[in-house]
């Protein structure tokens, strides 16, 4: 823990000095210091816009979950569904999301809707990916070990199948959780009265570069937060043999 | 399934009669077994003696019936199987443990998927972790346990809803010489107990003839019987009967067979 903290630490102190001995200018790149000044002054607004934020992500994120472990459990089970829908969500992630930002406005209004649902589509894609490959990775052996028992089709998938998904699940599940955050700014570039994306654009229009800076941090934090916190479900429910011993190789199995 | 009571009045416990079995592999037609005939009285122990790649694991898969045969029929206790037959108890070559799941869950999978009454089966299971030595092992997740370990956690496995048949398919073949004779051991003292018939696949001559009451020895691919031997020491086998003369006839008679057919 000590070197990786100190790893942080001397990243800002280096950080800090390089503003003073190359005479940075503030709306360059400001020092922490600058940064952390703001993050103190505007703490009551940081914290009103990261609340809509993680609200819209969170919830984004929620459903991506719901929708995508059945609908990868639905592309292993059905030739004709992986033959037809399993192709359409491979196109469809082609589309840049900023792209859909402004349509889902039109669609769907200003408010929270159309945030979760930028932050749902970029975030479902992992999820079912990663369910589809990890139900793929059964053993054949464990099936014909469940089958000689006369185990149901739906015994074998809740036991074994499932079981040996789980870890790829979880994989493309904190890749989602980033995933849903980004997607939740765009929208709010897009059009929003509020949240971090917003708070952004203002900074930016206002030439506060620190403020920018400081949406930045909180961003980063945010996306850490969900990281460990499905980390941290991952670790309570899943039985220690399937844990993954270090939880930042999420994005290995994509 | 259809019900012969013939079979069952003739005391014969799995009887598979001219078993074909051709697999399509990328446009290849591979003929596996060739019209194989075996029957095996219950409470017996039967060994499949073969060279690697005859399709003696086919043969297993098949009296399972985890495979559907090209032509043939399997019967196990008179029924004609067309899918899995139920009462079977089944070990594979690797032991398939779900490292999910500690020794004894692991050894609970039948009676969980079965819906068996768990207390029963519990106590039956701690019964036959003692008998081959993995009391003290239960809480225990495979990945911290021996090959030999984990195998015969596979064999309490197989024999805890107590199946009327038991499928072996080269089960020792992975473990060390010394573990595999103490498994043979296990092996042969857990199944006397209880008196299953078994059917036991291997490529160790000396193997067979240590554990089968008949030794079934198949040629190579496509596979077919080539002769049956008789083994006539009482069971439970004890590791003395190796040093035994008949035991060593009973071995060379099988070596020389494959020395005649190009297998040896």
């Amino acid at each position: 823990m000590l070197p990786v903290l100190a790893t942080f630490v001397g990243i800002f102190v280096l950080w800090e000095l390089a503003t003073i001995v190359f005479k940075v200018p503030v709306y360059t790149l400001p020092a922490p210091s600058d940064i952390a000044a703001v993050m103190i002054e505007k703490r009551s607004q940081l914290l009103e816009h990261t609340l809509v934020t993680f609200t819209e992500s969170a919830i984004g994120l929620g459903l991506s979950i719901m929708l995508s472990i059945p609908l990868g459990i639905l592309i292993v089970y059905s030739t004709w569904i992986e033959r037809t829908i399993y192709p359409l969500l491979v196109a469809s992630q082609a589309i840049p999301k900023v792209a859909l930002a402004p349509i889902f406005v039109v669609w769907f209004g200003f408010g929270l809707l159309p945030k979760v649902l930028i932050a749902f589509f970029i975030a479902f894609f992992p999820i079912v990916v990663n369910t589809v490959v990890g139900l793929s990775r059964t053993p054949p052996e464990m099936i014909h070990l469940m089958r000689s028992l006369g185990a149901s089709p739906l015994q074998i998938l809740l036991r074994i199948r499932i079981m040996t998904a789980a870890p790829y699940i979880f994989a493309g599940i904190k890749i989602a959780a980033a995933f849903a955050v980004v997607g939740a700014i765009v929208g709010e570039f897009i059009a929003a009265s509020s949240g971090l994306g917003y708070m952004q654009l203002v900074a930016n229009n206002n030439f506060e570069i620190p403020l920018l800076f400081a949406t930045l941090v909180v961003l980063s934090v945010m996306g850490i937060a969900f990281f460990y916190l499905v980390s941290l479900v991952e670790f309570l429910i899943l039985p220690r043999p399937l844990r993954q011993t270090r939880v930042n190789d999420g994005g290995s199995t994509l | 399934m259809t019900c012969d009571t013939a079979d069952q009045e003739n005391g014969v416990a799995i009887s598979v009669s001219n078993l074909k079995m051709v697999f399509e592999r990328r446009g290849n037609s591979i003929e596996a077994l060739s019209g194989i005939d075996l029957e095996i009285r219950p409470g017996r122990f039967c060994s499949v003696l073969g060279p690697s790649g005859c399709g003696k694991s086919t043969l297993l898969m098949l009296v399972a019936g985890l495979y559907q045969p090209t032509s043939g029929t399997v019967r196990v206790n008179g029924e004609q199987l067309s899918g899995c037959y139920p009462d079977a108890g089944i070990v594979f070559q690797s032991d398939v443990l779900l490292p999910w799941l500690n020794v004894l869950d692991n050894v609970l999978l039948p009676a969980r998927v079965k819906r068996l009454p768990l207390p029963a089966a519990t106590q039956r299971a701690q019964l036959l972790l003692e008998q081959v030595g993995l009391t003290g092992f239960e809480t225990l997740f495979p990945s911290e346990l021996s090959g030999g370990m984990r195998q015969r956690a596979a064999l309490c496995r197989a024999l805890l809803h107590q199946p009327s048949v038991l499928l072996m398919d080269e089960p020792f073949g992975a473990l060390d010489a010394l573990t595999r004779e103490r498994m043979q051991l296990d092996l042969a003292r857990l199944r006397s107990s209880e008196q299953r018939t078994v059917l036991f696949i291997t490529h160790d001559i000396e193997e067979a003839v240590f554990l089968a009451d008949e030794v079934v020895v198949m040629s190579q691919r496509p596979a077919t019987v080539l002769e049956r031997f008789t083994v006539d020491f009482p069971q439970p086998r004890v590791s003395e009967i190796q040093r035994d003369p008949q035991f060593h006839r009973i071995v060379d008679d099988i070596r020389d067979l494959f020395r005649k057919t190009g297998i040896l």
